[in-house]
């Protein structure tokens, strides 16, 4: 995994994983490095957070499922029509962004563009008004 | 009041004593003087072991230096303020400064914070599939077993990362601050937006 070698590259460029108390830092930099993965199950109308988990030929049928970040990995998944996806506002700022520039967007996907101001300018934050 | 009774009483006390790193410094710098000292006063007397006094003295005190460089910074931060990691999505972590010396492991660190702490444990399956996607029969709680397996040792990672972050306070309010839902059975297939084209426009 990717991320695995980044952390470990990571700590052992800090020091962090050569410290003093070695074995046991070491197995810390390797448990926190690797994303855990989930193989082969099924889910039926269950609300997952995707966040931290790498699945991997999952099925999800009538499910919600819940994202907050992009640390997540879906892998030879099946994502059922019937199944919503939940999505957090740091997500959702990058969607909107994605949707500014469609035309069609506000009208087929409202609450995932941004804001679009008179004077031809958008409006992507999370910030409290 | 008269002049005769009046009086003024200062004290001062003024401590000058060596802190934290400062210690070893400090008594390394005392023994290479000691050694030179001895070392000069052995040469001005024409004794050769003088010049052994003074190349101990010298080594002493690059050794003194090598350590100290080595372990100033942590020690001087004996009393450091906490340091506080907010994520994007109001997660925040305080923890101590000591922990973070650069920019990497700043980065690093922030990455793994942030995956674990919006990591949720996982719900009970409904069973397995197998490679081409089809329920197997009476697998779920073999499913089962397997998930409890990893809530277990994502539970111990996360308790071992709190443990080695020595991480003082976690808040972590926002959690539900999730606002928009797409898909499901009133809308059409999440793949739309990841491809740009609605489902609505092909017809």
């Amino acid at each position: 995994m990717s991320n695995s070698n980044d952390y470990t590259s990571i700590f052992k460029k800090t020091g962090l994983i050569n410290a003093p108390f070695g074995t046991a830092t070491n197995s810390l930099a390797a448990l926190m490095s690797s994303r855990p993965e989930v193989n082969g199950m099924y889910y039926l109308r269950k609300k997952i957070t995707l966040d931290g988990y790498s699945f991997i030929g999952c099925r999800f049928d009538g499910c919600t499922l819940e994202i907050s970040t992009t640390n997540f990995d879906l892998i030879n998944c099946i994502v059922d029509p019937s199944t919503s996806i939940t999505y957090a506002p740091a997500v959702l700022k990058i969607i909107k962004l994605f949707t500014s520039r469609l035309t069609w967007a506000p009208q087929h996907f409202p609450g995932f563009v941004p804001t679009y101001n008179a004077d031809g300018t958008i409006t992507i934050t999370d910030r409290v008004a | 009041m008269s002049p005769l009774s009046a009086s003024a009483e200062v004290k001062t006390s003024i401590q000058v004593l060596p802190t934290h790193s400062q210690v070893y410094l400090v008594a390394t710098s005392i023994v290479s003087v000691v050694l030179i000292i001895c070392g000069a006063i052995l040469i001005m007397a024409e004794h050769q072991s003088g010049l052994a006094f003074l190349f101990l003295g010298a080594l002493v005190i690059a050794a003194g230096f090598w350590a100290w460089l080595k372990s100033q910074s942590d020690t001087d931060m004996h009393e450091a303020h906490a340091t506080q990691i907010t994520l994007p999505d109001g997660t925040s972590v305080i923890t101590d400064g000591r922990t973070l010396k650069s920019a990497d492991a700043l980065h690093g660190l922030t990455r793994v914070i942030q995956e674990m702490f919006n990591r949720q444990l996982l719900p009970a399956p409904d069973g397995l599939v197998d490679e081409n996607a089809n329920i197997i029969p009476d697998s779920a709680a073999d499913a089962i077993k397997l998930t409890n397996k990893i809530n277990n040792e994502t539970q111990s990672t996360t308790n071992a990362l709190i443990d080695f972050l020595g991480v003082g306070e976690v808040d972590n309010v926002n959690k539900t601050n999730i606002t928009q839902t797409y898909g499901g059975l009133d809308s059409g297939p999440t793949e739309d937006i990841i491809q740009g084209v609605p489902n609505q426009q092909s017809n």
